[in-house]
């Protein structure tokens, strides 16, 4: 049994280097929080500069979904995202803008949430 | 019907703020009985916006669960002066009216995680409505997201097991379609008071605070991007955006008057939005 299960984890680690959001949730709709979490627990990255996660397929993206996907992996590895090589839908120029606010948000944190309303009381 | 309380829907109700505090007043006059049928006097009523069902089956939805209430009306009169009611679905009787003008948007309820169903009916039932402005794929999809964020904020942090409701309506002579959305839940201050740990202490601060986009993309964080982009789209498009929660009535054709907002002296629970859209 232990080795079946070794086998499998080896799946999934190779498995990981082309990641497909619609593969993982099996619905075009990539909207809520649960699929949010299944993306985020599928995500077993060791380098990310050889990692690939498509958008290949999905009709519809929110916020929460990538927050509790993307942002939670950015929160984890920091400026390591940077490196994954997201592919998005040709017919979905949204999706990008997205992911990349997503992103800063989470790399910022509440410290930069700080600078900021501290700058605007100085205006 | 002898012996039922009557309450009565009286004059008009629009979708604006005077229309909103009467069916406000109209909720709390009917949660003061219990346990016996209401009759819903229609007679005294001059005009609804059919929209504004989803707020009113709301209510009736939850002083059905609450106060154990059922209604009556005189549903022939309904017929013959507020066709529109049969037309929605707000009032069903077992005989489907046609809706020759295909000017309604019809009421419906969805549980917070029916999400597929919601999905249906907004790109089905609204975005393709003859009603509509016809937009590019860009500006649909961003539509349909902001929608769903909303779905998703009901979902997470209205706190509610009760459904939420929607209904829309075509007004041809004023070109437009109005969208309502009302979720029975706890509002927008709870959720938004506690991520800013208290420093938002007022619904009206809770509007504007989800409206910026910098607060309502970030994780756990209540709004979504739903209301920043709906915003956005209204501002660009001679829209009108309201939002409804707790004590405190928000539009945004306000921002171009000398009030913020309007205050309830009645609030009724969970949130509202209205959304405006401009016929091309």
């Amino acid at each position: 049994m232990r080795t079946i299960f070794c086998l499998f984890e080896k799946k999934v680690y190779f498995r990981s280097m082309n990641i497909s959001v619609y593969d993982i949730i099996q619905s075009k709709l990539a909207v809520n929080q649960d699929d949010g979490v299944k993306l985020f627990e599928s995500l077993h990255i060791e380098n990310f500069s050889n990692t690939s996660i498509s958008f290949i397929n999905i009709d519809l993206l929110s916020s929460l979904f990538l927050n509790e996907s993307i942002g939670r992996l950015a929160i984890i590895y920091g400026e390591k995202i940077s490196s994954i090589n997201f592919i998005y839908p040709q017919d979905k120029p949204l999706f990008k803008s997205k992911v990349e606010d997503v992103i800063e948000n989470a790399l910022m944190g509440d410290e930069y949430d700080h600078l900021v309303d501290e700058a605007k009381l100085t205006i | 019907m002898q012996n039922l309380p009557v309450l009565s829907l009286h004059g008009d109700f629009y979708t604006d703020f005077s229309g909103i505090k009467r069916l406000f007043e109209f909720y709390h006059k009917a949660s003061e009985y219990s346990n016996t049928t209401i009759y819903l006097d229609f007679y005294h009523l001059t005009w609804i916006d059919a929209n504004l069902c989803a707020l009113l089956q709301s209510m009736l939805f939850k002083l059905n669960s609450e106060n154990n209430l059922t209604f009556s009306a005189d549903l022939n009169y309904i017929s013959e002066k507020f066709n529109v009611l049969f037309k929605n679905g707000f009032i069903n009787n077992g005989n489907p009216v046609e809706d020759a003008n295909n000017s309604a948007i019809v009421l419906k309820s969805f549980s917070s995680k029916d999400k597929d169903a919601f999905v249906d009916y907004i790109n089905n039932d609204l975005l393709n409505h003859k009603g509509m402005p016809s937009f590019n794929g860009f500006t649909r999809d961003n539509i349909l997201t902001s929608l769903i964020e909303l779905f998703n904020n009901i979902d997470i942090h209205a706190a509610s097991t009760y459904p939420f409701f929607v209904c829309g309506q075509y007004y041809p002579k004023q070109e437009k379609v109005v969208f309502s959305i009302v979720d029975l839940g706890v509002g927008f201050l709870p959720p938004i008071s506690g991520k800013t740990n208290g420093e938002i202490d007022n619904c009206f601060d809770s509007i504007k605070w989800a409206l910026i986009k910098r607060n309502t993309t970030k994780k756990n964080a209540p709004g979504g991007l739903g209301l920043t982009d709906l915003h956005t789209y209204c501002q660009l498009n001679k829209g009108v955006l309201q939002i409804i929660t707790g004590d405190t009535y928000w539009s945004s054709d306000l921002e171009k008057t000398v009030f913020d907002c309007h205050k309830f002296k009645l609030p009724f629970t969970g949130s509202i939005i209205n959304l405006h859209f401009a016929c091309n």
